[in-house]
């Protein structure tokens, strides 16, 4: 031994100083400006929530009503078969669809958003990342009686499959990092890089959210935030209604109290905003919003409008073009002519109940499941959309 | 309109802050994983955008609620932030590997190398503990605050990492460290 004890202290503070000349992170810039992205993030990610589910049903609600030749535009992803084998045994009954709203900017096909969109209505900056911000459940029961609707929490923990646990919206981007590296390291560039790495996202999102509400995904869908709003645009003023007036220049969210009609920014800005919501401004009250939201899309589809007018319904399959991704197997189209209950907006919507951990969530094994498959307790609405904080 | 332009000023005043502070988080960081570049790169990345969120409390010291001191506050904020990683990760993960980044200097590389792998040893805890004691220079106080603990928890745990360090790298850091 060389010293006394406070011989070795001063030694080893010494050690730390001299240990850290040149050191620095590999490349500062690119720090800085994914600190400062994931900064904008996190805090319109408190209030960021897509409702690809919204927009999905609200198309195959208006397919419906169509004769279309082919089902619906968009791209088809094998995710879905992917991840069967990891899936729980099927339910006894019914059909199970996974709805995701991607947190991204670039459409289904990987180019990027229009500028105009980016920088302007959309409130969104302009960081390269998919989040799978808004993850709902539906269940149909079978005979298309009244449908589940289970809103996932983004911040639940769900399992990696390699022994860690992340956050549900982080499955997707995780995944899709890492294939990204992978297929790099391959040669694979442009959109064919982004599509395939997006596939792991979406078989890795899958799997975890089958193993964590213990049912499996029979079908699947995702939207992209560029392709909402474009949606939005086509389907016209949709009806939502306020219980506070809100006025968030985070998201741009702008409403009075009671009922409004939503163009396509406020839209977005409606399912989006947490900062300033009444209540504890958690991601949970974002799933109501978002519950809430999609209640009037389909209200709107259903009193018409948009239906018929050939323009609207032209726009809109166009949007759809780039911006949606469906199982290969499936025909949202089809399916709601299947089950008509749910296209006339009779469903029970509900969100994961959670338990918090720090700042990640859990669930309880087996609720998702539960819920799924109960009785509904309360009258499926029908008709007015419900007023929301 | 005025709420762009206060937006802009904001996103710049952090901007600025972020990179006079980023250097020495990324140190502090480094040390804490025990040398992982990369996850110290994802700690201080957490670490800024958590300031950012925070920024209105910041740049307004004085206010009730506000952040007196910024540049300590995120180096609380990073400490507190890698306890949580390892908190949240350790029930499901062991420790992984340490990888220590190749640095530049040939006497400074073997000091850093030695140094690290010798923190990697010891729990996450008391690592933390032992990094702002001798990196950060803060006081047992300080420290006790930083890492929510009493201050003699502290003290006994810094007393155990020490003793731990020394059977390890005493004579090392004897010959590396420049007198």
């Amino acid at each position: 031994m060389t010293g006394g004890d406070e011989e070795f202290e001063t030694r080893l503070s010494a050690a730390f100083g001299q240990a850290a000349v040149g050191l620095g992170p590999a490349e500062p810039v690119v720090l800085l400006d994914g600190a400062m992205a994931a900064g904008r993030r996190r805090k319109r990610g408190r209030r960021t929530v897509l409702l690809a589910g919204a927009m999905t049903l609200a198309v195959a609600a208006g397919a419906s009503a169509l004769t279309l030749p082919s089902g619906l535009p968009g791209r088809t992803s094998g995710a879905l078969a992917a991840a069967s084998a990891s899936a729980p045994p099927p339910l006894d009954h019914g059909v199970t669809v996974l709805l995701v709203g991607l947190d991204s900017t670039t459409d289904a096909q990987g180019r990027p958003a229009p500028a105009d969109l980016r920088s302007g209505e959309l409130h969104i900056s302009n960081d390269d990342v998919d989040t799978a911000d808004t993850l709902i459940l539906l269940h149909i029961p079978p005979g298309g009686g009244s449908a589940r609707q289970l809103s996932v929490p983004r911040d639940v923990l769900v399992d990696t499959g390699d022994g860690g646990q992340v956050t549900v919206n982080k499955v997707y981007t995780r995944a899709e990092a890492v294939e990204t590296t992978r297929l790099r390291g391959l040669g694979v560039t442009g959109p064919d890089l982004r599509w395939r790495a997006r596939e792991a996202g979406r078989t890795a999102l899958i799997r975890s959210v089958q193993q964590l509400a213990g049912v499996p995904v029979d079908h699947f869908a995702e939207i992209s935030m560029t392709g909402f709003y474009r949606v939005a645009q086509a389907v016209g003023p949709v009806p939502v209604c306020l219980n506070h007036a809100v006025d968030d220049h985070m998201s741009g969210a702008r409403l009075p109290a009671g009922r409004s009609q939503l163009g396509p920014a406020q839209a977005l800005a409606f399912v989006r905003q947490r900062h300033g919501i009444v209540g504890d401004g958690s991601d949970l009250q974002r799933t109501y919003r978002a519950q809430a939201f999609l209640a009037g899309v389909l209200q709107k589809l259903r009193s018409g409008g948009v239906l018929a007018d050939p323009a609207r319904l032209s726009t809109l399959y166009d949007a759809l073009k780039d911006d949606l991704v469906v199982d290969q197997g499936w025909n949202p189209a089809d399916f709601v002519r299947q089950v008509p209950a749910f296209a006339q907006g009779r469903s029970t919507a509900s969100t994961l109940p959670i338990r918090w951990q720090g700042e990640a969530a859990a669930a309880k094994q087996g609720e998702a499941k539960d819920i799924l498959t109960a009785e509904p307790t309360t009258a499926p609405a029908g008709g007015e959309v419900p007023c929301v904080d | 309109m005025g709420a762009a332009r206060r937006r802009a000023a904001f996103e710049e005043e952090f901007a600025a802050f972020a990179a006079a502070r980023s250097g020495q988080l990324y140190r502090s960081a480094f040390f804490l994983t025990g040398g992982d570049a990369h996850l110290a790169e994802d700690l201080v990345q957490d670490t800024l955008s958590r300031m950012y969120t925070q920024w209105h409390r910041l740049h307004r010291p004085g206010w009730a609620g506000g952040i007196e001191n910024a540049a300590g506050y995120a180096q609380t904020v990073l400490v507190r932030a890698f306890l949580t990683h390892w908190r949240r990760r350790s029930s499901s993960e062991l420790p992984s590997q340490v990888l220590p980044e190749p640095p530049a200097r040939e006497r400074d590389q073997d000091l850093r190398l030695v140094l690290v792998n010798a923190l990697a040893g010891l729990p996450p805890r008391d690592r933390a503990v032992v990094v702002l004691r001798y990196w950060e220079d803060r006081s047992i106080e300080e420290t006790a605050a930083i890492v929510k603990d009493s201050s003699a928890a502290v003290r006994s745990r810094c007393t155990r990492a020490l003793a731990r360090l020394r059977a390890q790298l005493g004579s090392e850091l004897a010959e590396l460290v420049a007198p």
